[in-house]
Formats: structure tokens, C-alpha cells, sequence
């Protein structure tokens, strides 16, 4: 973009970002980060599933759809790339995953890795497209190639079971030092609960390192001000496009976790499925990730509980999307370390 | 060959349809600077505000009419509560809002009306065949044609010849130079906005007929008006029109030729688009 | 004598038949402060753009530290140490002051690493210290960059192109809409950034540019229309005439 000279345009305010601008306003200096201490929270919140989920294939579900959640998050609050096609990832993790297991062999690791990698490169070529220009194509766009994927999928019935979904996975099994288990969620599913706590935990860690990180910081500085970030010799789409792997990396993990959860993969509408990790992230709040980890299992539990007694559940979590989009931008996480303290230390003051 | 012009008209009416939509979201994105993600679910309310009108007074001449202007008004009414706030606030958070809107609208709808989706009867005025020599087509697609057709040539002309227009086309460019110059600039807002979902809804009163209503009709029809809109060229009117129609008879013609494909080939010609000319076919650099 | 850091020769843009910059040639020798002023539309900032990259020129070459730069993209204009500081305010609006000079002091050397924290990296956080005294910004690193007022932002803007280390800084009037208290302070700023960093400066205020430029250059309707010492400008007649009257 450039600057034209416009003499409006020299009192210097900032053309973008404006309320945004006063949201911080309100908190004057920084709010203190919460980096490592994120994954202690999610230590916690782990027990606590596992102690309290009584449908053990709910509580698993809840690790993996976090961990979905939180990687899409570097997209779209590190990132302010909204994608709206992050099933895409998962789908193809899990059809990965379970291809594998059906025709290769039933090592997890060997159907985890072809997931993971398989989908790092497929997010590669599907980002070179998606961040060619702007924010606001990339979100079209990746919707597109989700619904590109939903097609090619349906059509191609001999290799993923069409309609139908994939079926019949083999339980897999996992190789460690010293010992084999098997990955029975039905038979098994505490063993199945550990190892996916562990794998979730080790990824959410590497992915608060990438935030962190020198590359991350640069993410975040792009979403800000992506002239300035090209003003320090970034090549930015670089660093958008590395960021737009690693998510479909983690989502390709998370959905080959699934697929071994169910044996299963089925096929829907993704532009469905994309909303519904994207309501996760909302809920939760994108300033942090774990804030969409939170919200991945209080969607979870609001789904298992609402639909029990209200078949139009959805229509609550639409407008629950909304009001938190208009005065909770910053969602649950927002509320718990923001809102809620500040409450705290108001009334302090006037005792 | 009676065959492929048939298919090829009707490509061309749900090519028709798809300009209307994807016109909507370039002028929506123009002025507001944001994605409307919910035009495809206000689509959706319009054919079924139709529906119902139709049974209730047993054409579709009326809806025609009136659902234009419910929908402006629910247009202005969204703009006016829920959209406004988001100005200001990052791009981001408008997308997302009308995002979950497309949630609220569509659950919303099944609940009312149910999930069954609802038929629509063609006008008898057009219950007709028209023979062009070659292939006797029905009326209604015919009128359909030509509705689109009037509907863009007024757009085009509010747009090239109402001061209101001059404005709109003005602030598109320029926000900036607009605010200095002291035009009411938040009123344009709700004006374009209400424009574009009453063209949404003009496309849902006309798409009744030919598939009937049902709540998840504003989804597809939404990812394929994106594309229309990246193929076009974002902010391009001709662009949209000429994509949309490019679109709507490739598919039509895929569906003849190699139906397996048909839901393929749009986002090839996207991708396509987007490797060899980012901006577009139309699109300004 | 050693080749001048910036030459621009014979540049030339013109948008839809009106030629914005039209055959203007600049030398700016090592170590120097270069102002460039011209009336409103003269063609000052289309010139920063055809030298930064944001424009292509119709015609003309940009040689910068001894290699030829022209139409190539900002951001590797800039890694090879030209900076820009901006006359729309641009800083990074939701991040802190000392994060907004630090993710232009990792540029350099740790650009693309994604497996250390940032913040562990010392010399970058030293370095974005010193940027941070030098600008007068170290009492408000926590602060987020959109609470600071308009003058404090500017001079971050400033920093953030200051902390990348640059060989040549361009800056695009960094006085503007500023306090004549921040107007001194900043005037301050520039002439002791001056002592070890080469800067081409467009600026409004004539006193500003007669008092630290050691060169000057006039444009008027996109042509050269003098260049020399700032005494020499003042007594021009032509000069006085366009940039008094702002028409010819």
C-alpha cells in the first residue's frame, strides 16, 4: 500500500485499528502474558475432563478438538487470518490416518506421521493460493478449498468411502520404549485418554514456543501492520504462509487422533465443520491459546447437554457467538483475565 | 445440441443468480470494508419471506415486490444494531460477527419452518414453454434471465447516475477524502448495506421456483459467489457479472459433459485465477 | 571520495498521463542530511515511494549503497539498510513500545527463527534498550503504542526505523501535526540521529529544514526545480516564489 499524500491525511491518526485502539485504551499499560503458564492450565483442565467427563470418548474428543482449536488460533488471533476452512486439515489428517491404518500397518506413529506431514505439505501449496493477496480473499478462499476438498472427497468413494465416510479403521497400535499398546478407545479408553493427553501437551507446547518465538512475534506485528512489518525487511507472506502449515500441520494431527478415536471418518459439509472449530476459538478468546482450548470444551459440553433438551441448540450457540463477538471480543480467556480481576481490584479500592 | 442450449440457459440462470449475490458482496465490501459472510443466509430469508407470502396470497407477483423491501429494512435494521459497532474494530470481528449471524438466521429459520425446506410454485403466468427453434425452454427461467438482467442495469445506472451513487463510488475509493468532505457517511452505510441484502433477496425470491427453499440453500450458493467474487475481481462490477455467468454455464456444461466434476470446477477456475491473474479478470491491479 | 549511499537518476512516474515525478536525479553522499520540500503535490512522497519500491518508475534507476535497486519489493529494499519512517503514523498499534522496537531489532539476525523465545535473545533486547533511551521512550516501554500520545508515536515511528539498524533513514515529515515543544525535541532527535546514520527527510516547516539540513532540494510540480545549501535556498527568488505562493 502506499501513502498518498491527502490533506486529511497528515494529522497522523492511525487509519486502522481504531476501536480496537480503545479496547487497550481501557487497560492503559500491558496486560501481564500468560506464556508457560498456559500449559500448566492445561495440565489442569485435562485432570479435570478426565475426572469429570463421564463419556470417556467425549473427553478424548475434547483434547482433540482444543488442540485443533488452539492451532487454528495462531491464524486467526496471532495471525488475524480468519480461516473458514480449517476442516479441511482435519478431514484429510484423519483420512491420512486411517489410510494408513487400513492398507499400510497399524503403527499410530507411522499413521500420525503421514498425517501430520502429508498435510504440512498439502498446507503449503492450499496457503501459496489462499495468501497470494490479502486477509479478505484468504478467508474466501479458504473456505473454497474446503469446500474443494468436501467435493473431491465425495466423488472419490473408492479411496475414502464417498457419502458413506470411512469405515472399519483397525484399532492401532503404539510402539513405545520397551512396550506396545494398544489405541482401543472403546476397550481402553484411559490409556487412549494418557497418550493423546501427552501428544496434546507436547504439541501445545511447541505451539506457545512458535508464539514466542522470534517468527511468531513477527506473526503477530504482521497482523498489526503489515506495510511496517515489510518496513523491517520481513518478507511477510513468508512468515503467513510457515504459520498457515503449522496450523494445518497441528489440525492434520488432531484429525488423525480422531479418525483412530471413532475408526472412523465421516464426511460432511466442512464449511459446517470449519464453524464450528472457528465457534471454539471465538468462544474461548484469541488473544491467548489456551483461551480456544477452554472454549473447544465449553462447546463441547454446551453441545452435549443442549441438544438433549433443545433440538434447535445451535440457534443458542449462534447467538451466544454473536454477543461474544459484540461485547466479548476477547471471549472466555478475555473474561477470566480481564474482565474478572478488574471487577477484583475495583472492589478492593472502594473498601 | 437442443440439449446443450438448454444447459447452457440454464447455466446461464444460475450463473444470473450468482451475479446478484456476488454484486451484493462487492458493494457491501466497497463501502463497509468487510466480508458479509451472512449474504448467503439473508438470501435464504428472502426465499423463504417469499414462500410464505406466495401461499398467503397465492402468486408470486407480490413477493416479488415486497421482499425487496422487507429485506432492505432487515439489511438496515442489522446495520444499524449489530454491524455498526464492528466499524472501526478490526476487519476481523465484522466477518466473524456476520458469521455467527449465518448461525442465528439459519437455525433460526429451521426452527420455524423446519428442516424440510418448502415448495415454491412457479407464477402461472409463466407456466409455459418458449420455443426458440432449436429448444423449448420454460418461461421462467426466460424471466429470471431477465429480471437479473433489469436488476443490474438499475444497479449500474444508481451507481454511475444518482448523486447518491457518485458518493458511494466516491467513498469506495476514498474513505478518508469522503469523511473530510462532511458527508453523512454512516447513512451511505445502511443504505448499501440494505441494497445488497434486498438484492440478496430478490435472487431468493426468484430461486424458489426453480429448487424450492430449504435453510442450508444461502450456504453453497455463498462459497460459489465468493468464488465468483475472486474470479471477478474484488470491487469489480462487470467483473462479478461477467464471472458469475462464466461460472454458472462452465458448471452447467460439466454437469452434461462429466457430472463428477461439477462441483469441482469452479474452484479450479479459482485457482487458476488466483496463480495466473491474482487480481482477477476484471479486478483493478 | 567514496560513492554516494543513495542515486537516483532521471526517475520519472507518471499516473494516468500526469507526470508525479518527472526526470528528478539525487546524490545523497554518506553521512549526509538531505531535506526535500516542494508545495503539496509537488511529488515528494511519489519520489520516496519510487526509491523505497512502493512505486515503480516509469523510467530511471535507484542505486543504493552500490547496487541497483529499482522495482524491487520493499522488504528486501530494506534488509539491505534503508528504513522509512512514515507520515501517516505506522507503528504496530496493539503491542507494547519496547515489542514494537524489538520486532525491528531481531530484523537483522534472527528474522525467521522459530524455536528459541524472542525475548531470551539478548543482544536484540539490548540493542532495543538503546533505541529505546535514544528515542526518550525507555519510561514508556510497557505502554501500549496506540495509548502514547500523537508525538511519542511519532517518535516510535521513528525508533522502529531507527532499531533496524538502517545505513539510510528516510524519513517523511517527522514534524507533522506535532507541538513546536515536540517539534524542537524531534529536530533534537534527528540531528544527533544524524551523527552515524545517513537521512533524506521531506519536511513542510521551513524553519525546521533551514536549521539541520546541510543540503536541499526543491521540487515543484514533480520537476528539480534547485538543489543546493540551505543559505542559497533562501535567497533564490524562484523558490521563495513557488513556495511561498504554492502556484507558478
Amino acid at each position: 500500500m502506499t501513502h498518498l499524500t491527502t490533506p486529511s491525511a497528515t494529522d497522523g491518526t492511525p487509519t486502522a485499528g481504531e476501536a480496537a485502539v480503545t479496547v487497550a485504551r481501557l487497560s492503559g499499560a500491558a496486560p501481564a502474558r500468560w506464556t508457560w503458564g498456559q500449559l500448566g492450565l492445561l495440565v489442569v483442565l485435562a485432570v479435570v475432563v478426565l475426572f469429570t467427563v463421564p463419556n470417556p470418548s467425549l473427553a478424548i474428543g475434547m483434547l482433540i478438538y482444543g488442540l485443533w482449536a488452539a492451532g487454528l488460533n495462531l491464524l486467526v488471533g496471532y495471525g488475524g487470518l480468519v480461516s473458514f476452512g480449517h476442516a479441511l486439515p482435519f478431514a484429510w489428517g484423519g483420512y491420512a490416518a486411517g489410510l494408513t491404518l487400513l492398507h499400510v500397518s497399524s503403527s499410530a506413529w507411522l499413521a500420525l506421521l503421514v498425517a501430520v506431514v502429508s498435510m504440512a505439505v498439502l498446507s503449503a501449496l492450499v496457503g501459496a493460493v489462499c495468501l497470494r493477496r490479502t486477509e479478505v480473499y484468504f478467508s474466501m478462499l479458504t473456505l473454497a478449498f474446503a469446500q474443494l476438498g468436501f467435493f473431491i472427497a465425495l466423488q472419490w468413494d473408492d479411496l475414502t468411502g464417498g457419502d458413506d465416510g470411512l469405515a472399519g479403521i483397525p484399532v492401532p497400535t503404539l510402539w513405545l520404549p520397551g512396550t506396545t499398546v494398544e489405541l482401543n478407545a472403546l476397550r481402553d479408553p484411559l490409556t487412549f485418554f494418557v497418550v493423546t493427553a501427552v501428544l496434546v501437551l507436547v504439541v501445545f507446547a511447541g505451539l506457545i514456543l512458535y508464539t514466542e518465538s522470534p517468527m511468531g512475534r513477527v506473526l503477530q506485528a504482521i497482523r498489526e501492520s503489515e506495510e511496517r512489518a515489510r518496513g523491517c525487511g520481513y518478507s511477510t507472506r513468508l512468515v503467513q504462509l510457515a504459520t498457515f502449515v503449522v496450523a494445518g500441520a497441528v489440525a492434520g494431527l488432531a484429525g488423525g487422533l480422531f479418525a483412530m478415536l471413532n475408526n472412523f471418518v465421516g464426511l460432511q459439509p466442512y464449511w459446517l465443520l470449519s464453524g464450528v472449530v472457528l465457534i471454539m476459538v471465538i468462544l474461548g478468546g484469541r488473544s491467548s491459546l489456551f483461551g480456544p482450548f477452554l472454549g473447544a470444551v465449553v462447546y463441547l459440553l454446551l453441545e452435549s447437554t443442549l441438544s438433549r433438551y433443545f433440538a434447535s441448540w445451535q440457534l443458542i450457540v449462534g447467538a451466544i457467538f454473536v454477543i461474544c463477538v459484540l461485547a466479548f471480543p476477547q471471549g472466555l480467556w478475555g473474561l477470566l483475565t480481564q474482565t474478572l480481576p478488574g471487577l477484583f481490584r475495583k472492589r478492593r479500592r472502594t473498601r | 445440441m437442443g440439449q446443450l442450449i438448454s444447459q447452457i440457459v440454464l447455466g446461464l440462470v444460475s450463473g444470473a443468480l450468482l451475479v446478484l449475490l456476488a454484486l451484493g458482496l462487492n458493494l457491501i465490501f466497497g463501502l463497509l470494508e468487510f466480508i458479509n459472510f451472512s449474504h448467503g443466509a439473508l438470501y435464504m430469508v428472502g426465499a423463504y419471506v417469499a414462500s410464505y407470502l406466495a401461499v398467503a396470497t397465492g402468486s408470486l407477483w407480490p413477493a416479488l415486490l415486497v421482499v425487496p423491501v422487507v429485506m432492505a429494512l432487515l439489511g438496515a435494521g442489522l446495520e444499524r444494531t449489530i454491524i455498526r459497532p464492528m466499524y472501526g474494530r478490526d476487519q476481523v470481528d465484522a466477518l466473524l460477527l456476520t458469521f455467527g449471524l449465518t448461525y442465528v438466521l439459519i437455525e433460526g429459520v429451521r426452527m420455524i419452518a423446519g428442516s424440510g425446506g418448502r415448495r415454491v410454485s412457479t407464477p402461472e403466468l409463466l407456466r409455459f414453454q418458449v420455443d426458440l427453434g432449436i429448444v423449448r425452454l420454460p418461461a421462467y427461467l426466460l424471466f429470471v434471465v431477465v429480471v437479473v438482467g433489469l436488476v443490474v442495469a438499475g444497479l449500474h445506472l444508481f451507481l454511475r447516475r444518482t448523486d447518491v451513487g457518485l458518493i458511494v463510488r466516491a467513498g469506495i475509493r476514498d474513505h478518508v477524502m469522503i469523511r473530510a468532505l462532511g458527508v453523512p457517511f454512516d447513512r451511505y452505510r445502511t443504505l448499501v448495506f440494505a441494497l445488497g441484502v434486498a438484492v440478496a433477496g430478490i435472487a431468493g425470491v426468484l430461486t424458489g421456483p426453480i429448487t424450492g427453499v430449504y435453510p442450508e440453500m444461502g450456504a453453497d450458493i455463498l462459497i460459489l459467489a465468493f468464488v465468483v467474487v475472486v474470479v471477478g475481481g474484488m470491487g469489480s462490477f462487470w467483473g462479478a457479472v461477467v464471472a458469475g455467468l462464466l461460472i454458472g454455464v462452465v458448471v452447467s456444461l460439466t454437469t452434461l459433459y462429466a457430472s463428477v466434476y461439477a462441483g469441482i470446477v469452479p474452484f479450479v477456475l479459482m485457482i487458476l485465477v488466483m496463480t495466473f491473474r491474482p487480481r482477477g479478470l476484471l479486478g483493478a491491479t | 571520495m567514496t560513492e554516494p549511499i543513495l542515486t537516483a537518476a532521471g526517475l520519472d512516474r507518471s499516473f494516468g498521463g500526469i507526470h508525479a515525478v518527472n526526470d528528478v536525479s539525487l546524490e545523497i553522499p554518506q553521512g549526509a542530511l538531505h531535506a526535500i520540500i516542494g508545495p503539496n503535490g509537488s511529488g515528494k512522497t511519489t519520489l520516496f515511494n519510487l526509491i523505497t519500491g512502493h512505486t515503480r518508475p516509469s523510467a530511471g534507476r535507484v542505486r543504493f549503497a552500490g547496487e541497483d535497486i529499482t522495482g524491487m519489493p520493499y522488504s528486501k529494499v530494506a534488509r539491505k539498510g534503508l528504513a522509512k519512517s512514515y507520515q501517516i503514523t505506522t507503528v504496530f498499534p496493539l503491542l507494547t513500545v519496547f515489542e514494537n522496537v524489538r520486532i525491528a531489532a531481531q530484523a537483522a539476525a534472527h528474522s525467521y527463527v522459530f524455536w528459541r523465545p524472542a525475548d531470551g535473545i539478548r543482544a536484540v533486547v539490548a540493542h532495543t534498550e538503546e533505541v529505546l533511551e535514544r528515542i526518550g521512550l525507555a519510561g514508556e516501554r510497557d505502554v501500549i503504542a496506540s495509548n502514547l500520545s500523537h508525538g511519542d508515536q511519532r517518535r516510535l515511528d521513528l525508533g522502529i526505523a531507527l532499531a533496524t539498524s538502517p545505513r539510510l533513514l528516510l524519513l517523511d515529515e517527522p514534524t507533522a501535526g506535532m507541538s513546536p515543544s515536540e517539534t524542537a525535541a524531534t529536530v533534537e532527535l534527528v540531528k544527533e540521529l544524524n551523527r552515524d546514520v545517513t537521512i533524506l527527510m521531506i519536511e513542510h516547516k521551513m524553519d525546521v529544514i533551514l536549521s539541520i539540513a546541510d543540503r536541499i532540494t526543491v521540487l515543484h510540480q514533480g520537476e528539480k526545480l534547485f538543489e543546493g545549501a540551505p543559505e542559497d535556498v533562501k535567497s533564490h527568488p524562484r523558490v521563495q516564489e513557488v513556495y511561498l505562493t504554492g502556484t507558478l
